[in-house]
């Protein structure tokens, strides 16, 4: 499998040249390929987000490298896409607006442009909402617009904050179906935070789980249930088995930063 | 298809509960009567006698003046001038206030440079300036707009800042993931979600001009709102007086009003269930 990013011995630290600089990250190591589906669990502030920032070039490593393409990141560009897990719409933008908003870079003409917003509006089903604007739209309606504008202009990797985070259960659910089933027809690359063992179980084909603070690898975990992938499958024994393990090694995390 | 109703109830709720609604021709007509309260409570004071008409002339004596300043065109010509010098003076101050404010909101630098100077101008009274004033622009209208300026930019750059500020971090991340560069983020992404808030500090900042107003054509001024109290006074006209500042308090609200409607007419988008 092709490598897309790789993180070798990654530091992040605060405060540096400070009396006590605090270490955020500490000596990470991971790597994602091509069209994988990798998540990255984690106890909260042990660093999962900001690595992700790093990985879009939103932030920079106090040491070690990030590679892109065999390259060392440097800055954000739109090879690299991503959803945060507060709105980030642009509330003066209608639905189709804000997907078409990120096509601004792309070599394509006008009506190339509007097939392609239209073709990932029906892909996150929100026709019909093509005029309505964010502040008009439900907390899961605002997710889907953000995954279609994410994925509309094709980046190489998609780097997922914690996305359905801020959303109810039932919402949840029903996000994460949606994005197994936009993944199994656009197959890319994606690079997927949350603290949810079950949500990172049900997507991923590899799990990586990270330590409380400071923050590195403590595990990987291959998830291997067949594909397509469906609620129902969280039953299953072998999901089961896997759901012990993860919570196993969180529950060691969570332990440690609580005592 | 039509689905049929049970008989329906209305939600029965107290006009006086908690953020409870209500009509908005009760709305209305409360704020409407609240002035007509006032306007009664003035006559009645004066018709009764209860105050001299020295030291406050009834409406009908203000309602005279009005009549007689309309007829003789003193109240045009002031309305105009006032109008005129508020306008502008305003205008420079939001020229120079927006694209500093911006910078100040968007760049530590700029606000680490000029913030601690704002600062301390902000609490010098513009009043003060105005002997100042008179020795650096003289005694026409670019007098008047320096007064203006000193009471409006300072208080106007700050709320700018802040109005930026308030613009989430994340949409500017997410923005340039996109492949934006700094300067279109800024341009098409911060501006346009900074705009709605500086709308309305360009409102409140419109309504301070108005104070200022009357300070800036307090000496050396011969025609203007302001003036016409300040001459009025000498004189102990106090329906004049009154008349001033019932014209320049209904030249605020009619601005203000308009700065509303626009405000609702360009940032349609902010409604919804879920204001951002």
């Amino acid at each position: 499998m092709r490598e897309v990013l790789r993180a070798i011995h990654v530091w992040k630290v605060y405060g540096v040249g400070e009396r006590r600089p605090l270490v955020a990250i500490r000596d990470l190591n991971l790597a994602v390929g091509e069209n994988e589906f990798v998540s990255i669990i984690g106890p909260s502030g042990c660093g999962k987000s900001t690595f992700l920032l790093m990985a879009a070039g939103l932030d920079e490593p106090s040491a070690g490298e990030l590679l892109f393409e065999g390259e060392a990141v440097r800055g954000p560009s739109a090879k690299r896409g991503m959803v945060f897990q507060t709105y980030t719409l642009y509330p003066w933008l209608n639905v189709e607006e804000n997907i078409r908003f990120a096509l601004q870079k792309s070599s394509l003409g006008p009506t190339e442009q509007k097939a392609l917003v239209e073709e990932y509006i029906a892909l996150v089903g929100l026709q019909g909402f093509e005029r309505a604007y964010p502040n008009q739209l439900s907390g899961g309606m605002r997710q889907r617009v953000a995954i279609a504008r994410a994925l509309v202009y094709r980046p190489q990797v998609l780097l997922m904050d914690e996305p359905f985070g801020a959303l109810d259960a039932q919402t949840r659910r029903l996000m994460q179906e949606l994005l197994l089933q936009v993944w199994e027809t656009h197959r890319t690359t994606v690079l997927f935070v949350t603290h949810d063992i079950e949500e990172a179980l049900l997507l991923s084909d590899r799990v990586y789980v990270m330590t409380a603070r400071p923050g590195t690898i403590k595990a990987e975990v291959v998830v291997p249930l067949p594909r397509p992938r469906t609620v129902e499958m969280e039953t299953s024994p072998e999901f089961l088995a896997l759901r012990r393990r993860l919570l196993g090694l969180i529950r060691e995390e969570v332990g440690r930063i609580s005592v | 298809m039509s689905v049929s109703l049970p008989p329906l109830r209305k939600r029965r709720r107290g006009w006086l509960d908690l953020r409870a609604e209500i009509s908005p021709i009760m709305y209305w007509m409360a704020g409407l009567g609240f002035i007509a309260v006032f306007f009664v409570g003035w006559w009645l004071v004066t018709a009764l006698r209860w105050v001299g008409p020295i030291f406050l002339p009834s409406p009908a004596a203000v309602w005279q003046e009005f009549l007689r300043q309309l007829g003789d065109g003193t109240l045009w010509m002031d309305v105009r001038a006032s109008v005129y010098r508020i306008t502008v003076g305003w205008l420079i101050s939001t020229a120079i206030a927006l694209p500093i404010g911006i910078l100040m909101g968007n760049f530590r630098f700029f606000e680490g440079l000029f913030e601690p100077f704002i600062d301390f101008v902000r609490y010098m009274p513009a009043v003060a300036f105005v002997p100042l004033t008179i020795l650096w622009a003289g005694v026409d209208d670019g007098q008047k707009f320096v007064i203006l300026f000193i009471g409006t930019f300072f208080q106007q750059v700050l709320m700018v800042m802040d109005n930026v500020k308030t613009v989430p971090y994340e949409m500017i991340q997410v923005s340039y993931t996109f492949g934006l560069s700094k300067w279109e983020v800024l341009r098409k992404v911060v501006l346009p979600a900074a705009m709605p808030g500086i709308w309305d500090t360009l409102r409140i900042t419109l309504g301070w001009a108005w104070t200022y107003l009357v300070v800036a054509e307090l000496v050396a001024a011969n025609v203007g709102l302001g003036y016409r109290i300040m001459r009025a006074q000498r004189f102990l006209q106090t329906d004049t007086i009154l008349l001033g500042i019932l014209v320049i308090g209904l030249l605020g609200l009619v601005t203000d009003y308009l700065f509303k409607f626009a405000y609702r007419a360009l940032f349609r988008w902010m409604e919804g269930r879920n204001q951002a």
